[in-house]
């Protein structure tokens, strides 16, 4: 097991390394850097650009530049984002709570999708299972900019109020304007968690091992929690590998939508705007998530299912 | 409960009378006068402002923060709107008086009130003026101006009141009048010593804590960005208290009016314009500025097809005016030359209007040499004609309309491909490597006639279409430094009309400017300037909420 | 955990590979001991599949738009005259703007005068393809690779762990950003750029449950009995693994088709003049109020597409169950 563990703790930090090369040269290699935007405005003139590209550093042989980027991230300075003109980290310092608590909450609801995808198998066939799995895929075939305008439109419509940005005055307030993002968030969760366990359940349903505890005259609690249960998380387990870094990445989009102030949103302006400390910098922290939530989930596997076993 | 019932009539009646109260008698300032207070809650597309500093780097130079520091600052003189001219407004301008110019034109002398202070009581004297001009002047300091402030000789202050600026050769009135002004003060006492550009060291450049303006900066977060009163503000009180920035979706800022979430949609989607007229507590307002932004076709002249005049002709023959307005939703004005209608001081309406006439267009081809063999257009040599049109991803409108130009040439016989690009991407194919065919062009026309000049003189550096007339180089230039209005109107009209004939670049309609109030909100009303928060005459020191 | 292997539920001939097995469970009313040939796997699948009434409309749905959108086109040049570019006009010369759904138009005509149904019609093959080739591609490579890291194990596992890992962290849409630069995406190289980014999925569920049955008791058996690792995979593992694909393999179309039109409304993915349902639902949005016709019909169209689709690798999940 600890032999496992460094193996992988060694990977990681390779791949991690990997990651941010790699997308360092995806900056440096595409044409159109952040000072593009400025190139259709009438009063910069060609040495403002050259000016900003000198401090930006953007014309240092790539070689160097790298050396200073990879020694500024090492000691997590990551440079100044040129938009902002602060440190990356401290820019997204901000957004950290507000993605964070969107994304616990949507996790919840996406969380509620165990119990479904168990209820749907065990009734297999019958209303229970047809009504939740008409609703996942109804769910499922919307696309969820769309849901969440429309839930606007409808609210607005409705009573007259929709949620956007932060809810400020109290708990209440605070409720109000985070329920529906995080919803729409996590319906998607849901659904997928619902899905995958009805499929796994109905696997181990037919098992020989479940009839047996069933024959034993085990109550049910205990054969649902014991046998059944760790036996159908396994994709649950993959699932939850992914479920860290689009905690921190959310969702651009919804966050666009809703105003909430979260990292979606600050990812998808630094790659729109080209701001690249800032975009390298959540790279590296989305990476890492990534990493960490991967590698909890392969020790997850480990625990759930006990015949993987990392051998050598 | 009897024991309580007496405490609970006491207090109720308590709360009554507090709530009359504070609803009856608006705030009193210490002038005097009644101000009526509130807060205008705006949905804004534009995000907020990364950065506050009053003398920004090229990549700080947007709208939000134009709308800051319109809010938060106070210049020597202004614009006015309605008379297009410079001019000296007692409510908000820090010169006692219009400048003093010397004979040679080249030396402007201003004086400053007496009155003036910064929002922590501190006198503003032209030391806080030389300061900024000594910081902003300074190449590594990336001003985004800097190209004109480097047409000033020298700036002195050779007493607390007194601005002398000089500068390098006499410019004609209007555009020196506007560099020498340029500068505007920053707080000395406050920003000495502190680096001029590192937020780090100087905290004042994200939040400024001492402001001259009506108003200072509260709150900066992604979501909002709040202005509050300024309550030691030297010249006109503003009646609002507070003005909240509220970042919008374009789907959701209209919305966030209906629902009373907003008093003001600054921008929205034209699209939604005859929806929003129907909302019945909204008050939906359009007008043509003297400053408007208008969409042109650029040619790349380098191209061999394109180098030819009659080629050009022809193509634009093919669009009609009116179809592109009807794609505006009507929001939009025909645009004939290189400034918008609303500019009457400059505008020359005696150019060539190249109005639609798919025949001529045909004809002209044909006089080019070009053939068309069945539906497809052929060169010379044979060689079916391709054109490519470019254009942002980002701009619906630029979408649609190179869609409608690849439309009306394949009339002509022309393949035309559309090609979308990201909009970073986009501006670097065609303003850095100049690597298109046509592209979509989205101008913006100042009120001077000199603004046009990087994209009409050969060397400018927006000059994409390689456009290099030196007659007109030679206008332009004697334009900058005529004196004479007379004859400087003269000079730019041959300016027009001979860039109408190069036809270089094909300026198609322009759009009228547009906005929602909710009908609480009093005093507003457009002039001639492009927006009504920055180019307004500071109305929004007038601006005020219902109860 | 599943002993599903291709045979029949309780014959007692599992790890022999071959489904010819004769062992099957006697009928009900059988008064004599008739041996009756069991229909193997997929056989029983069918039938199965074939009863469900939901699986079935599913199927059928699915199938009418694949031809429709394979036929639409031909039909709105032959029968319609009508091209998705051809901006129309109304009688007075007017550009066609906006006009909701009349004798002739008859899905209305979309903000530059363009008909919608013909719009619509060819904006199906685009979405369509994305689709499938996005699952197609996702499935190949990221069953092959599940298979082998969780088979295999050992430095194999370690080496495919790392390209998953890499996969799942490049920085998607910035990449898409840059490809939009670098080429327009067109149709296949945005399913290939998809179909690169879904694939990791797949492989690590994929990868999960060839972990816990490579050590049953007939895969070890059929290994120890000569089975080459690919067969063992391809007949021992893979059955079990189709399940999970199947389930997959909805998600992977759907998600596809709904990645595509989210990439619409952030104003990348499929360029414009080219349509398709995602970046016709994301463009019309402005003028729902408006237009509602430009909005209701990709959208329908989408949701309809991934219904179908969902429904039926549902289907087809349940039916290669065989333990119904």
């Amino acid at each position: 097991m600890h032999q496992f563990l460094i193996r992988r703790l060694i990977q990681s930090a390779l791949l991690l390394w990997l990651l941010m090369t790699f997308t360092f040269a995806l900056t440096r290699l595409t044409p159109g850097g952040p000072e593009a935007a400025f190139l259709e405005n009438p009063k910069i003139t060609q040495e403002d650009i050259a000016r900003m590209r000198a401090r930006f550093g953007l014309d240092d042989p790539m070689p160097l530049a790298y050396a200073k980027w990879l020694t500024s991230a090492v000691t997590l300075d990551f440079g100044r984002s040129y938009f902002y003109l602060r440190p990356p980290l401290d820019v997204m310092k901000d957004r950290v709570w507000p993605t964070v608590q969107l994304g616990l909450l949507a996790y919840c609801f996406a969380v509620l999708g165990i119990p479904l995808g168990i209820v749907a198998a065990f009734h297999r066939g019958r209303p229970p299972d047809v009504i939740i799995r008409i609703f996942t895929v109804l769910w499922d075939a919307v696309p969820t900019w769309w849901m969440a305008l429309v839930i606007i439109v409808v609210l607005s419509a409705t009573i007259g109020w929709f949620p956007q940005g932060q809810g400020r005055d109290g708990p209440v307030d605070w409720f109000t304007h985070i329920i529906f993002p995080s919803m729409i968030l996590g319906m998607g969760g849901m659904v997928a968690f619902t899905r995958y366990v009805r499929s796994q359940v109905l696997e181990v349903l037919g098992q020989d091992y479940v009839r047996v505890a069933r024959a034993k005259g085990l109550p049910e609690y205990i054969v649902t929690g014991r046998h059944i249960l760790r036996n159908s998380l396994l994709p649950v387990v993959t699932l939850l590998g992914g479920f860290l870094p689009s905690l921190l990445s959310g969702a651009a989009i919804t966050e666009g939508i809703f105003n909430w102030p979260g990292m979606g949103r600050l990812y998808l302006e630094a790659a729109s705007t080209r701001d690249y400390p800032l975009l390298l910098c959540i790279i590296t922290v989305l990476t890492l998530a990534t990493l960490i939530g991967m590698l909890c989930a392969d020790l997850l596997y480990g625990f759930v299912d006990p015949r993987i076993r990392y051998t050598r | 409960m009897p024991k309580f019932r007496s405490l609970y009539w006491l207090a109720s009646l308590l709360l009554l009378l507090a709530s009359c109260t504070s609803a009856a008698s608006p705030t009193q300032n210490p002038g005097g006068a009644s101000r009526k207070g509130g807060v205008l809650r705006v949905a804004t597309l534009g995000g907020a402002p990364k950065v506050l500093h009053p003398y920004p780097e090229p990549q700080y130079n947007t709208t939000p923060l134009a709308d800051a520091l319109t809010l938060m600052e106070s210049g020597l003189i202004d614009l006015n709107y309605d008379t297009l001219d410079y001019w000296v407004n007692p409510d908000y301008c820090l010169a006692k008086d219009m400048p003093v110019i010397s004979p040679d034109g080249r030396t402007f002398t201003f004086t400053l009130r007496d009155d003036i202070k910064w929002s922590d009581g501190q006198p503003i004297t032209s030391a806080d003026f030389q300061f900024a001009w000594d910081n902003a002047s300074k190449p590594e300091n990336d001003f985004v101006g800097l190209d004109d402030l480097e047409r000033i000789a020298s700036f002195t202050t050779p007493d607390p009141k007194t601005i002398v600026v000089t500068l390098k050769e006499p410019l004609a009135r209007f555009l020196a009048m506007g560099i020498a002004a340029g500068i505007g003060p920053v707080p000395k006492h406050v920003w000495e010593g502190k680096p001029w550009l590192d937020p780090n060291g100087n905290p004042e450049i994200l939040k400024p804590t001492v402001v001259s303006g009506p108003f200072i900066p509260k709150e900066i977060s992604a979501e909002r960005t709040t202005f509050v009163r300024n309550p030691n503000y030297w010249g006109k009180a503003p009646q609002l208290d507070e003005i909240d920035f509220i970042a919008a979706s374009p789907q959701t800022a209209l919305e966030l009016a209906k629902t009373q979430q907003a008093e003001w949609v600054e921008q929205f989607p034209p699209s939604q314009f005859t929806e929003a007229k129907q909302i019945s507590t909204l008050n939906v307002i359009d007008w043509s500025g003297a400053s408007g932004s208008y969409r042109s076709i650029e040619f790349n002249l380098r191209r061999p097809l394109l180098a030819d005049k009659r080629v050009r002709e022809a193509l634009v023959r093919a669009i009609n005016r009116a179809d592109l307005i009807q794609f505006e939703d009507n929001l939009a004005v025909p645009q004939y030359g290189l400034y918008t209608e609303g500019n009457t001081k400059w505008v020359n309406h005696n150019v060539e209007h190249y109005d639609y006439d798919m025949n001529k267009a045909k004809s002209l081809l044909k006089d080019a040499g070009y053939t068309l063999d069945g539906t497809v257009l052929k060169d010379r040599s044979g060689q079916p004609v391709k054109v490519e049109i470019l254009f942002p991803t980002t701009s619906q409108p630029r979408q649609k309309m190179a869609a409608y130009l690849q439309q009306q040439w394949k009339q002509l016989g022309i393949d035309a491909t559309v090609t979308g690009l990201e909009f970073n991407t986009f501006v670097d194919r065609a303003q850095r490597q100049k690597d298109f065919d046509i592209t979509m062009g989205s101008w913006t026309a100042g009120l001077d006639p000199d603004g046009i000049r990087s994209q009409i003189k050969s060397d400018g550096t927006q000059n994409a279409t390689g456009y290099s007339n030196p007659r007109v180089d030679q206008l332009m230039d004697q334009g900058a430094v005529e004196q004479d209005e007379g004859r400087r109107k003269s000079i730019y009209d041959e300016v027009q009309k001979t860039v109408m004939d190069d036809l270089p670049m094909f300026p198609t309609v322009t759009l009228k400017n547009f906005t929602a109030f909710d009908k609480k909100v009093q005093g507003v009303s457009p002039s001639k300037g492009g927006d009504i928060l920055t180019a307004n005459n500071m109305q929004v020191l007038s601006w005020s909420l219902a109860q | 955990m599943t002993q599903v292997t291709g045979q029949p539920q309780f014959s007692r001939t599992t790890g022999r590979d071959g489904a010819r097995d004769r062992e099957a469970r006697p009928p009900k009313d059988a008064q004599v001991e008739e041996i009756v040939p069991s229909k193997g796997l997929y056989r029983r699948a069918w039938e199965k599949f074939r009863h469900d009434p939901v699986s079935v409309a599913a199927a059928c749905g699915l199938s009418l738009i694949v031809l429709i959108t394979l036929l639409g086109p031909v039909f709105a040049d032959q029968v319609l005259h009508t091209t998705p570019e051809t901006i129309m006009r109304l009688p007075d010369q007017r550009v066609a703007i906006l006009q909701p759904p009349d004798s002739r138009f008859l899905l209305g005509t979309d903000d530059l005068g363009r008909d919608v149904l013909t719009r619509l019609l060819y904006a199906g093959r685009v979405s369509l393809s994305i689709g499938f080739m996005v699952a197609f591609i996702s499935i190949v490579v990221g069953t092959a690779a599940g298979l082998a890291a969780g088979y295999w194990g050992g430095w194999v596992d370690d080496v495919i762990n790392a390209v998953i890992q890499f996969v799942f962290n490049i920085p998607g849409l910035f990449v898409l950003i840059i490809l939009s630069v670098m080429f327009r995406p067109g149709v296949v190289a945005l399913a290939i750029i998809f179909g690169f980014f879904f694939w990791p999925g797949t492989a690590r569920q994929v990868r999960g449950v060839a972990q816990s049955v490579r050590n049953l008791d007939y895969v070890v058996a059929a290994q120890s009995l000569g089975a080459s690792s690919v067969r063992v995979m391809v007949r021992h593992i893979l059955p079990n693994v189709a399940n999970i694909i199947m389930v997959v393999a909805g998600f992977d179309v759907a998600g596809a088709i709904l990645g595509e039109s989210a990439l619409s409304y952030l104003g990348f993915g499929v360029q414009v003049p080219l349509s398709s349902w995602g970046n016709m639902l994301s463009g019309s949005i402005d003028m729902f109020h408006k237009a509602p016709w430009l909005v209701y019909p990709p959208g329908a169209m989408i949701f309809v597409t991934v219904l179908c689709v969902v429904l039926l690798a549902d289907g087809l999940r349940d039916a290669l169950d065989p333990r119904v």
